[in-house]
C-alpha cells in the first residue's frame, strides 16, 4: 500500500493513495437484489475493506486490500443496481494517536465517545464545511473526504493537532 | 489597622508564598498568586479604577464577578490588549499590564468629568433630541464626536495573534454552575454513570461556598470532597473558567473556556480560549443569584459595593474593603457579611426593616456589629471614594466602605433563552425561570431558593429527574448539614434621592432617566431599555435590571410584572470574537477546493483565482504580460491553433436505470427520450417557477446509462434537485444519480488543430467520422478509460477529455508533450470567457436566475408536451411580456471604447440622473478576433432593438458609451467551425 505519512506523536495522519471505492445502489423495486449483493460481498470482505451505508438503498464499498469488485459483481449493474466507480473521487485519511478524538472534536459534530461510536461505527458529517465520512476502524479513524478538499482538510487536521504535537516551548506566545 | 481597604494576614485562597508584580496605569503593584486584578488593587487600597461611560464619574469595584458594571479596564498591550474587561474576572499573573479607559489625561483628573457638571442636560434621549439639526444629516455629523467622548475601551488595531479553538462536545447531563446545587446535581449524575459536563465561570468551584455566602465547615469539606471526586471520574468533565453564554435549540449550549487568560505565557500550540458547543441530553441550570444593590444618591462612588462582593473578597482573597464599614440592607443575608467582616473592621448595619430576628441581633451584639433599624441611607458622601453615608434621619455615619444588600436576583438568562417568559415571585420580589422549552431543570438560587440546604436538595432532585428521563437509576448522595442562617428578601423602599442615583452604573442610567422615560410615555421595559440603554453592555444589567423595573413600576403605579421583563438573548456574558471565530480566519476562513490539475497549474505559472471554493486558473501570463494580455493571447491562440483548459470543476453526474430517459425528459425542457448511445445533447433546466437555472450536456453511454455535466456553479444544486425529484417527487422512477464530479479530471481541447492533436495522441477513435459533433466515446488509455466528448464552449472545433482524477496530470502532461507539434497552449477562465462571449454562449453571469427561455433566445428548445419541471409556471403572463429584458449583443460605436458588465443601458445620449434603465450588460470583453469591444446584455424588448443605438452608462466610472444593439452571436453564427 503506497502511503504518505505525517507522524506527529500524539496524532498521526496517513493518506491512503491505494484504495478503491464503489457506490452500490438500487433503484426502486431492486432493493432485494442489493441486499443479496451486499450479503455476498460481506462474506468476501477482507480486513482492509468495509461497506458504508451512505443513504437509502445506497452503500459504498471501500477496499484497501484485495479488490472483490470483479466481473461477477459488475454483472449486477443494470439489473436493478447501479454500480459506480468513485475510487478517484474521495481521499482516505487514516488518523490515529492518543489525541485523535480530541483533534476530531474540534470540528466534527459527532459523538466519538466509545459508548456512542463503537468499533465499526460510521457517520456522514462535515468538518468546517467539508463533507466527510468517518469510520472507527480498529485503533484508528478513517476519514473520507471529496478529493478537491484534500489539502484543506489535511491542513485543518494538522493545525488542529498542533496543541498535542507542538513541543517546542519557544514557540509559545508571551502575553 | 492603618489602611482602609487592606489585606488581612490569613485566610483566602491566595498563595502568600508566590508574590506577583503587575502594573495599573503604569504604576507598579504587588499581590499574590490567586488574586484577581480587582482584589489585588483593593488590597493595595486602590479604589479608583475607571471612569463612567457618559459622565466620566470616578468608579471602583462594585461586584466580585461577571456582574461587575463599573470596574472595566483594558488588559494587555499591543495587539493582545483586550478592552472592557471586568477587573473582577481578570486573574492576576506576574507582569500583567492593565490600564484604565475612557479617561484623559489621567484617571484621577479626567477632563471628561465636566460632563458630570452638565449632567442635567445629558438625560435619556438627549443626543437624539439635540443633535438632529440642521437637516437629516445632522446626526451623522455629530455622532463621531459624541462617540469619542462617551465610550469604553479601544479595540486593538491589529490582528489578534492568539489561537482560539472550538470543540464539539456531547454529554448526558450538562450542569451549569458549581455552587451547592450544581455540585449536588453533578455528583449524583456522575455516580449514576451518566456522562457529565459541569462548567463554572470562576477559577475555582464552589459558587456561594467559594465566596463564603453559603458558610459552614461541613459544607466546605463536602464541596471539596465532591470536587475531588468529580475531577477523578472518567465520565465527568469539570470545566473551570468556562462561561455558558448561549442556550440554543435542540439542547445545544455555547460555552467559552478561558484556557490561558491567567498565565503570563501561553504554552506552545495552546489556545487562549476554547468555544465549547455542547449537545446535552439533559441540562441542569444551577446558575445561582446575584445580589441586588440598594438605591441611594451617589451610589457609584468608589468604595460602594455589593455586600456579597465584599464577602467574596474577604473569603477568597483575604481582602477587607475598609476599616470602617457600613452595610445598607433590607434583608438577612447582609448579616452574614457583617459577621464575616466584623473581626477585621468596624461594621455598622443600616436596615430598612424595623427589626430582625433575635438570633441575628444576638450575633451582631456578640461581634460588636452596630445596627440601625427602620432607617435608610440617602446618600454616599465623598470625593473619588466614599467617606461617609447620610441617613434619612439626618445622621452622617463615617465609613470607608459602603456595602449594599437589597436581596437576590436569580440568574435566569440561560433559562430564559430556552424557556417561556420568566414569572414574577411576590415573596422574593424577583423573576424566576419560566416554563422550559428545552429539557432543562433548574436548581438552587437561580430557582429562587436562597437556603443552602434547600439548594443542595434541589440539585439532587434535579439530577434524579434528569436521570429518570435518561433511563438511569440515581445513585445515592449524602448531603451536608448546613447552618440555618439564610437570606430572605424584602422589597427595598424606592428612594427619592437628592443627587444622581444610578440604577445602571455601566450605562450611567439614573433614577431620573427612568423617571423621564416614564413621563415621556415609555410603558414597557423593552422600550425603556432602548431609550436609556438600561441593561445593555458587558454586564447586561445583572445588577441593574430589577431595580430599573421596580423603579419603572413604582413610577407608573403598577406591579413589576406589568412593565415586563426584557428578553434575554445570547450571549449572557461577553464572548470575544476570537472565540466565536475559532481557527476560522486567515487561510482557514473557508475550505478551498483544488482541481486534480492544481499542481499542474502551479507548475505552469497559472494565475489562480477563487471561483466559489475552487481555485481556478484565470490564465497563464508569460514574462512581462499582465492578466489582460495573457487572456487576449490565449483566446486568439485557440481561434488560430489549439488550446487546453481545465474543466474538471464542471458538475458531473452518473445516472443509471431503466427510467433515466424519463427522468431527463422531466428535468430538461428539451427532448432526451431519443438520445442515442454515443451521443450527447445540450439541455436546459428550469426551476419550478419557470426561470432557467442551469444548462449543460447529457451524454448517453448505454441504453440505461447517462453522463450529465452541469455548470461549476450549479453542480451541487442540480444534484440536489435531482435527488429531491427521485426521492420525493417521483419516488417510483427507476433511476439512480451518483455525483462523480470529483471522480473525473476534465480537460477541454479546443481550436482548429485540436482534432489533429488528438488523432496524433489517441488515433482514429477521434476522427471526424467516428466522433462527430456531440459524439462521445470511451477509449482505453494507459490502463485507464479516457472519455472523449466532442463538444465546444469556445465555438471552435473542440473536445472534452475525461480521465479518472488521479490521471489528470498525466493526461495534461501527455497533451503538452503531444501538443508541441501543434503549438498547444493552455488557456484559463479569462480566455474562455472571451471565446464564449464572442460566440454568445451563456454562463451564470447571464443565466442569473431571472431569465426565461425566451429571454435567453432558447424558447424553441422547449418541448410542446410540457412534461418538464417549470413548464406550468413559465407560462405566467409576466414571464411572457414582450417588454421583458432579453438577450442581445452590444457593439460600442467606437470599437475601442470598453463597456463593463453590470452597467445599465439607457436611451439618453448624455448621462442624466435619474434615467430609465432599459436593461444591463451581463458580460463584456475585448474580442481579439473581432478586434473590438463587445458585450452581451439584457435589453427591454430584445431583438426589436437590433440595429438601434442605445447607451451604456456607468456613473461610478463616469462613462457613457454609445452602443449598437446586435444579435448575441459575434462570431461564426452558423457554427461551422465547431461542427467542422
Amino acid at each position: 500500500m503506497a502511503e504518505t505519512a505525517q507522524n506527529h506523536g500524539a496524532f498521526s495522519l496517513r493518506l491512503v493513495t491505494e484504495k478503491r471505492l464503489h457506490e452500490l445502489a438500487a433503484w426502486p423495486g431492486a432493493e432485494s437484489a442489493l441486499q443479496a449483493l451486499l450479503g455476498e460481498l460481506t462474506a468476501r470482505l477482507d480486513a482492509g475493506s468495509y461497506l458504508l451505508h451512505v443513504g437509502p438503498s445506497r452503500y459504498w464499498l471501500l477496499e484497501t486490500g484485495q479488490s472483490i469488485v470483479d466481473a461477477s459483481v459488475i454483472a449486477f449493474a443494470g439489473n436493478g443496481l447501479a454500480i459506480t466507480d468513485l475510487s478517484h473521487s474521495h481521499t482516505l485519511f487514516k488518523l490515529s494517536g492518543n489525541s485523535v478524538r480530541d483533534v476530531l472534536r474540534k470540528g466534527l459534530p459527532i459523538d466519538l465517545h466509545p459508548a456512542a461510536f463503537p468499533e465499526g461505527s460510521m457517520a456522514i458529517s462535515a468538518i468546517e464545511g467539508i463533507r466527510v465520512a468517518v469510520v472507527r476502524n480498529g485503533s484508528h479513524y478513517d476519514l473520507l473526504c471529496p478529493r478537491s478538499f484534500t489539502d484543506s482538510l489535511r491542513h485543518w487536521l494538522l493545525d488542529a493537532a498542533l496543541e498535542f504535537t507542538q513541543t517546542d516551548p519557544s514557540n509559545g506566545s508571551t502575553r | 489597622m492603618s489602611g482602609k481597604a487592606h489585606r488581612i494576614d490569613s485566610g483566602g485562597r491566595i498563595d502568600r508564598e508566590r508574590p506577583l508584580r503587575f502594573t495599573f496605569d503604569g504604576r507598579k503593584y504587588t499581590a499574590y498568586e490567586g488574586d484577581t486584578l480587582a482584589s489585588a488593587l483593593l488590597a493595595n487600597d486602590c479604589l479608583l479604577l475607571a471612569r463612567s461611560f457618559k459622565y466620566h464619574r470616578p468608579r471602583g469595584v462594585f461586584g466580585a464577578g461577571s456582574e461587575e458594571p463599573s470596574a472595566l479596564v483594558t488588559v494587555g498591550s499591543g495587539n493582545r490588549s483586550e478592552p472592557n474587561t471586568r477587573a473582577t474576572t481578570v486573574e492576576l499573573h506576574d507582569g500583567l499590564v492593565a490600564r484604565s479607559q475612557n479617561a484623559w489625561p489621567s484617571l484621577r483628573f479626567d477632563i471628561g468629568a465636566i460632563n458630570n457638571l452638565f449632567g442635567r442636560f445629558f438625560s435619556a434621549g438627549f443626543y437624539y433630541k439635540t443633535f438632529m439639526w440642521p437637516g437629516a444629516k445632522g446626526w451623522q455629523f455629530y455622532e463621531r464626536f459624541i462617540r469619542r467622548t462617551a465610550g469604553m475601551g479601544v479595540a486593538p488595531p491589529s490582528a489578534d495573534p492568539d489561537r482560539y479553538e472550538r470543540i464539539e462536545a456531547f454529554c448526558d447531563v450538562l450542569v451549569v454552575g458549581t455552587g451547592p446545587a450544581g455540585l449536588a446535581a453533578a455528583a449524583t449524575a456522575a455516580r449514576s454513570g451518566a456522562r457529565v459536563i459541569i462548567a463554572d465561570e470562576n477559577a475555582v468551584p464552589g459558587g456561594a461556598i467559594r465566596s463564603g455566602i453559603a458558610a459552614g465547615d461541613e459544607l466546605r469539606d463536602w464541596a471539596a470532597h465532591i470536587v475531588a471526586e468529580l475531577e477523578s471520574l472518567d465520565n465527568v468533565t469539570l470545566l473551570q473558567r468556562c462561561t455558558a453564554f448561549g442556550y440554543y435549540d435542540s439542547n445545544v449550549l455555547g460555552l467559552v473556556e478561558r484556557l490561558n487568560e491567567h498565565v503570563a505565557e501561553i504554552p506552545a500550540g495552546q489556545a487562549r480560549q476554547r468555544h465549547w458547543v455542547v449537545r446535552a441530553r439533559e441540562v441542569i441550570l444551577a446558575t445561582g443569584a446575584i445580589e441586588r444593590p440598594m438605591l441611594l444618591a451617589d451610589n457609584d462612588l468608589p468604595g460602594v459595593m455589593l455586600a456579597s462582593a465584599a464577602q467574596g473578597f474577604l473569603n477568597e482573597f483575604a481582602v477587607c474593603p475598609g476599616e470602617n464599614i457600613l452595610i445598607y440592607t433590607n434583608n438577612d443575608s447582609a448579616y452574614t457579611t457583617a459577621l464575616a467582616l466584623a473581626p477585621h473592621a468596624r461594621v455598622t448595619v443600616v436596615d430598612t426593616r424595623s427589626e430582625c430576628s433575635q438570633a441575628l441581633l444576638d450575633a451582631c451584639h456578640g461581634a460588636n456589629v452596630i445596627t440601625f433599624f427602620g432607617n435608610q441611607v440617602q446618600r454616599a458622601l465623598g470625593r473619588q471614594r466614599v467617606s461617609a453615608a447620610a441617613l434619612n434621619d439626618g445622621q452622617k455615619v463615617a465609613c470607608d466602605a459602603l456595602l449594599l444588600s437589597g436581596g437576590w436576583t436569580p440568574t435566569i438568562a440561560l433559562h430564559s433563552q430556552a424557556g417561556g417568559k420568566p414569572r414574577f415571585d411576590d415573596r422574593l420580589q424577583t423573576f424566576l425561570p419560566g416554563e422550559p422549552r428545552e429539557p432543562w431543570l433548574s436548581a438552587g438560587a437561580c430557582n429562587g431558593e436562597m437556603a443552602t440546604a434547600a439548594c443542595l436538595q434541589q440539585g439532587l432532585a434535579a439530577a434524579e429527574a434528569a436521570l429518570d428521563r435518561l433511563g438511569l437509576t440515581a445513585a445515592r448522595l449524602e448531603l451536608p448539614s448546613v447552618a440555618a442562617l439564610e437570606a430572605s428578601a424584602i422589597p427595598g423602599p424606592m428612594p427619592e434621592p437628592d443627587g444622581k442615583c444610578f440604577v445602571d452604573l455601566q450605562n450611567d442610567v439614573t433614577l431620573d432617566d427612568v423617571r423621564q422615560g416614564v413621563s415621556e410615555g415609555y410603558a414597557s421595559a423593552e422600550l425603556l431599555k432602548r431609550y436609556t440603554a438600561l441593561g445593555m453592555g458587558t454586564d447586561q444589567g445583572k445588577t441593574a435590571n430589577l431595580n430599573g423595573l421596580a423603579a419603572m413600576a413604582a413610577l407608573r403605579g403598577e406591579a413589576i410584572p406589568a412593565v415586563g421583563v426584557t428578553t434575554f438573548r445570547p450571549p449572557a456574558a461577553p464572548v470575544t470574537m476570537g472565540a466565536i471565530a475559532g481557527r476560522k480566519h486567515g487561510e482557514h476562513i473557508s475550505p478551498v477546493r483544488h482541481s486534480p490539475l492544481h499542481a499542474w497549474h502551479q507548475k505552469h505559472g497559472a494565475l489562480l483565482s477563487d471561483a466559489g471554493l475552487w481555485k481556478r486558473p484565470l490564465g497563464y501570463p508569460r514574462d512581462g504580460e499582465d492578466r489582460r494580455a495573457a487572456a487576449l493571447r490565449e483566446a486568439a491562440h485557440v481561434r488560430n491553433a489549439v488550446g487546453c483548459c481545465d474543466v474538471s470543476t464542471l458538475g458531473k453526474i452518473d445516472i443509471q436505470g431503466p427510467d433515466t430517459r424519463e427522468l431527463l425528459e422531466r428535468l430538461y425542457v428539451n427532448r432526451f427520450a431519443n438520445l442515442a448511445p454515443g451521443k450527447a445533447r445540450y439541455g436546459v433546466m428550469l426551476q419550478d417557477d419557470g426561470f432557467v437555472y442551469d444548462d449543460g450536456t447529457t451524454a448517453c453511454l448505454g441504453e440505461q446509462h447517462f453522463f450529465m455535466t452541469t455548470t461549476t456553479d450549479h453542480a451541487a444544486l442540480v444534484l440536489r434537485n435531482m435527488e429531491f425529484a427521485l426521492q420525493v417527487t417521483w419516488p417510483t422512477l427507476r433511476a439512480h444519480a451518483c455525483d462523480v464530479t470529483e471522480q473525473w479530471a476534465a480537460i477541454a481541447v479546443a481550436g482548429p488543430r485540436s482534432r489533429d492533436l488528438l488523432r496524433a495522441m489517441l488515433g482514429d477513435a477521434v476522427s471526424a467520422e467516428r466522433l462527430p459533433f456531440m459524439g462521445i466515446t470511451d477509449i482505453p488509455w494507459k490502463g485507464h478509460s479516457l472519455r472523449v466528448l466532442r463538444i465546444s464552449f469556445s465555438g471552435e472545433l473542440g473536445y472534452e477529455l475525461y480521465v479518472p482524477a488521479d490521471c489528470g496530470e498525466l493526461l495534461a502532461d501527455e497533451l503538452v508533450r503531444a501538443g508541441e507539434a501543434f503549438d498547444l497552449m493552455p488557456y484559463g477562465l479569462d480566455a474562455m470567457d472571451i471565446l464564449r462571449i464572442e460566440k454568445g454562449h451563456l454562463t451564470g453571469a447571464d443565466i442569473d436566475g431571472n431569465r426565461t427561455l425566451d429571454d435567453l433566445g432558447l424558447a424553441a428548445m422547449a418541448r410542446k408536451d410540457d412534461r418538464f419541471i417549470g413548464a406550468a409556471l413559465r407560462k405566467r403572463p409576466g414571464l411572457n411580456d414582450v417588454q421583458r429584458n432579453k438577450l442581445v449583443g452590444l457593439q460600442p460605436v467606437d470599437p475601442q471604447q470598453p463597456i463593463v458588465a453590470g452597467a445599465h443601458i439607457v436611451a439618453e445620449k448624455e448621462p442624466r440622473e435619474p434615467s430609465v434603465s432599459l436593461g444591463h450588460v451581463s458580460s463584456a470583453c475585448y474580442s481579439p478576433t473581432l478586434k473590438r469591444e463587445i458585450g452581451l446584455a439584457f435589453v427591454r424588448g430584445g431583438e426589436v432593438l437590433h440595429g438601434h443605438t442605445v447607451h451604456v452608462t456607468n456613473p461610478l466610472a463616469g462613462t457613457h458609451v454609445a452602443v449598437k444593439v446586435v444579435p448575441a452571436h459575434f462570431f461564426d453564427s452558423k457554427g461551422e467551425r465547431l461542427r467542422g
